[in-house]
């Protein structure tokens, strides 16, 4: 239920006015026509075109009763939140750049709605190929999109993962040789590089040593694993993108995804700077076992060495980053809007024929 | 003297420490079947696979599945989503002009010239369209599990009907009261797909937030912070905490073994207390989990679509009754596993094949058919309740109208 039924802004925006234009729109020419007064308005002599035009307008304007104030007091609420991470200027030209989206979507649902009112023989007909559209678009449209981006692109299992990650950590990959034989290369490099024989004798603790070396291959492990895997899933979303240009709800969803800064994109990124950290700290650790531990005994440092670990600090990526993954959905709502403009005036020029 | 565990080597199985604790885990597993197919519920989200060790038994512990969050976040297309809100669409769509077409098309006058009331006609069509609907649904879903050959399960079959039928009577009912107020098609279509906008997702929304506001979930960071306090503040009194240990133990106790305690007899002992001084935290966060679910399970009364939702994942085998059931017998299994490794730990006894048939097993107590159905009738009742109060009203509106029907 939940997942639903969440009613959060996005939701709101994304399915319920929609449901509003339609409701709003759905009689535009059919309530006419049943009213007898499309005959009359189309005698006048006024261009159908411009008469379509004029009616998604009209459906606008009465929309932008309700958006406005609720634009107005998003952007308050954004800046009361006070700046994030990118700074003001940047928070604005996000929220800027998501209205925009949001106001291209409703007009082509707008234009759409217009269009099927002037295509439909009665009121009846029209609402009941927009609620389908509606209902197809954005319930249906979200989940087969996930289905199918499932079935093109596989992720492994957890099974698979971690097994995986541990084969290439015990074993090796590609050109790099297994735990046991890296263990001996590194203590015989080490041994050769000093001039002695046994670890115990080394100006070093082979116990930093070792732990650093370990952790960096490690490291190169999961940066491949992990890579493939967010390669996959990005490879997923490029098809919910694709798939934008049957249902452009997809296209809508993905870009406010991402100039809001909570796609799988955005939270990568963070990971990725969050586990760079991490390393960091590692290397800083394990330098210090090598350099002041005794090989075989235990060590505790004491808290100097942590007043060198420096603190977490994140900058968040620009818009340019953030939408450079989202052409196809652009092109995809663009060419939505286009489409149903061109629909919405072919509709308007076939009514006189129609009255 | 020393047990025979104590010179195995550390991570030998053969000792109950690494047996009970890595080597020789059991996982506890929510079983599924057949009819799970019909509602995904939670279950992309929670693991249906905890595994059990000394060290606890985490319900939420069980690895997660990999998955792509964007898919997580739109839910899956099953039949629970389809019958809760697609299903209600399409009785409204074949609802909402029944009796407003008759009365445009002229039609009307016709009918009740016939010696029939408004009522009767009302009643027979909604019976039919719901009549179509029904069967047309629960046929498919009927075909489709034949087809899946995987196990029809016939009980679990009957009660998803029930909730279906009732549900979609709601929705049936719901197009004949809307057209017994006599107002036209195209009105009749808004105030519809408003009351569907209400009923399943505005109100569904509102008793979801409103819970979320009462009781957020709690903190789970916060809660790992403090259990790691207490694991250090029973650290650093590890003394104490094995004599204790030793003390409650000691009719099980190896001989002189306290003072040249095995590494990790010692640290099952501090497990142990650490265990026991993290259970009220641990309970109390349960609690809060379940404040915000209680919540919601009080206040579905106000929707036929919260109603039915809980009713169709109950069924499914996906919702929580199971789930929370499930997590109860976990708990039971771990107490078990706790009973069995603890004495063989502190007499430092080594395993030996004989035992691995003692060793607890785990075996999911599935809810019977009869459990199942009385979980479910508060949900059935609720759902007749709403067709009831449809019925009343659609009907007083009938009897009133019958005048002004031709009109």
């Amino acid at each position: 239920m939940a997942r639903f039924a969440d009613l959060t802004a996005a939701n709101t925006l994304q399915l319920l006015v929609p449901l509003l234009i339609l409701l709003i729109a759905f009689q535009s020419f059919t309530g006419e026509r049943e009213r007898g007064t499309l005959r009359q308005l189309l005698s006048l002599g006024i261009d159908p075109a411009k008469l379509a035009i004029g009616k998604v307008v009209g459906v606008l304007a009465a929309l932008s009763l309700l958006l406005i104030p609720a634009g107005i007091l998003g952007a308050l609420a954004l800046l009361g939140a006070g700046p994030g991470g990118g700074g003001v200027r940047d928070e604005f030209i996000r929220f800027g750049l998501l209205a925009g989206v949001y106001l291209i979507y409703f007009a082509a649902f707008a234009l759409l709605a217009v269009a099927v009112s002037a295509f439909s023989r009665s009121s009846r007909a029209a609402l009941g190929v927009l609620l389908a559209f509606w209902i197809l678009n954005g319930l249906v449209a979200p989940r087969v999109a996930s289905d199918v981006a499932r079935e093109r692109v596989v992720l492994p299992t957890n099974l698979e993962f971690r097994s995986a990650i541990q084969a290439d950590v015990a074993d090796g990959f590609g050109p790099h040789p297994s735990r046991a034989e890296r263990q001996a290369l590194l203590s015989d490099s080490i041994l050769s590089a000093h001039g002695v024989q046994s670890l115990e004798e080394l100006p070093i603790n082979f116990a930093g040593i070792s732990l650093q070396a370990g952790e960096e291959f490690a490291n190169l492990v999961y940066d491949r694993r992990f890579g493939e895997l967010y390669d996959r899933i990005r490879q997923q979303l490029e098809v919910h993108q694709r798939l934008a240009f049957l249902a452009p709800h997809l296209a809508v969803r993905s870009l406010s995804m991402a100039l809001t800064g909570t796609d799988p994109e955005h939270h990568e990124r963070y990971a990725t700077a969050a586990e760079e950290h991490r390393r960091h700290i590692q290397r800083i650790l394990n330098g210090d076992i090598a350099l002041n531990g005794q090989y075989g005994q235990t060590y505790i440092a004491d808290a100097s060495l942590w007043s060198e670990v420096p603190e977490f600090s994140y900058e968040p990526p620009g818009i340019g980053w953030a939408l450079a993954g989202q052409r196809t959905a652009g092109a995809a709502l663009l060419i939505w809007v286009l489409l149903s403009g061109i629909i919405a005036l072919v509709g308007a020029a076939t009514l006189p024929r129609r009255v | 003297m020393k047990g025979p565990s104590h010179r195995l080597p550390p991570q030998d199985p053969t000792r109950p420490y690494v047996a009970g604790r890595t080597r020789g885990q059991r996982y506890a597993l929510l079983t599924p079947f057949p009819f799970q197919a019909s509602a995904v519920g939670q279950s992309d989200l929670i693991p249906p696979a905890v595994p059990v060790t000394l060290d606890g038994a985490d319900p939420r512990g069980g690895r997660e599945e990999i998955e792509n969050p964007v898919h997580l976040l739109s839910g899956p297309l099953d039949l629970a989503f389809f019958v809760t809100f697609l299903l209600p669409l399409l009785a409204l769509a074949i609802s909402f002009d029944l009796l407003s077409r008759e009365r445009e098309g002229g039609t009307l006058a016709l009918l009740l010239s016939q010696p029939v009331t408004l009522k009767r006609i009302v009643l027979v069509k909604v019976l039919t369209r719901w009549a179509v609907l029904f069967s047309l649904t629960a046929g498919a879903v009927a075909v489709a599990f034949l087809l899946l050959g995987a196990g029809f399960q016939l009980d679990r079959f009957v009660l998803w009907s029930g909730v279906v039928g009732l549900y979609l009577a709601f929705w049936t009912g719901l197009g004949g009261l809307v057209n017994a107020t006599g107002g036209d098609s195209s009105r009749n279509a808004v105030a519809l797909t408003f009351l569907w906008l209400f009923f399943a997702i505005l109100l569904p929304a509102g008793v979801q937030i409103t819970a979320g506001l009462l009781h957020p979930i709690p903190s789970r960071a916060e809660m790992v912070a403090i259990e790691r306090g207490e694991i250090q503040e029973v650290q650093g009194e590890a003394e104490a905490v094995l004599t204790r240990f030793y003390d409650d133990h000691a009719e099980i106790m190896v001989d002189g073994s306290m003072n040249e305690a095995d590494a990790q007899t010692r640290a099952f002992a501090v497990d142990q207390e650490v265990a026991r001084r993290l259970a009220p935290l641990r309970a109390r966060y349960r609690e809060q989990l379940s404040a915000q679910q209680d919540l919601i399970r009080s206040m579905r009364w106000l929707s036929p679509s919260i109603l039915a939702h809980e009713a169709l994942l109950e069924v499914a085998g996906t919702g929580d009754a199971r789930r929370d059931r499930f997590e109860d017998q976990v708990e039971a299994f771990h107490a078990e596993w706790l009973t069995f490794f603890t004495p063989r730990i502190v007499g430092e006894v080594r395993l030996t094949p004989d035992d691995l048939d003692l060793v607890p097993s785990w075996e999911f107590e599935n809810e019977r058919t009869l459990e199942l159905a009385g979980g479910l009738l508060p949900n059935l009742l609720g759902l007749l309740l709403f067709l009831g109060l449809v019925t009343v009203v659609a009907l007083r509106l009938l009897g009133r109208g019958e005048g002004r029907a031709v009109a």
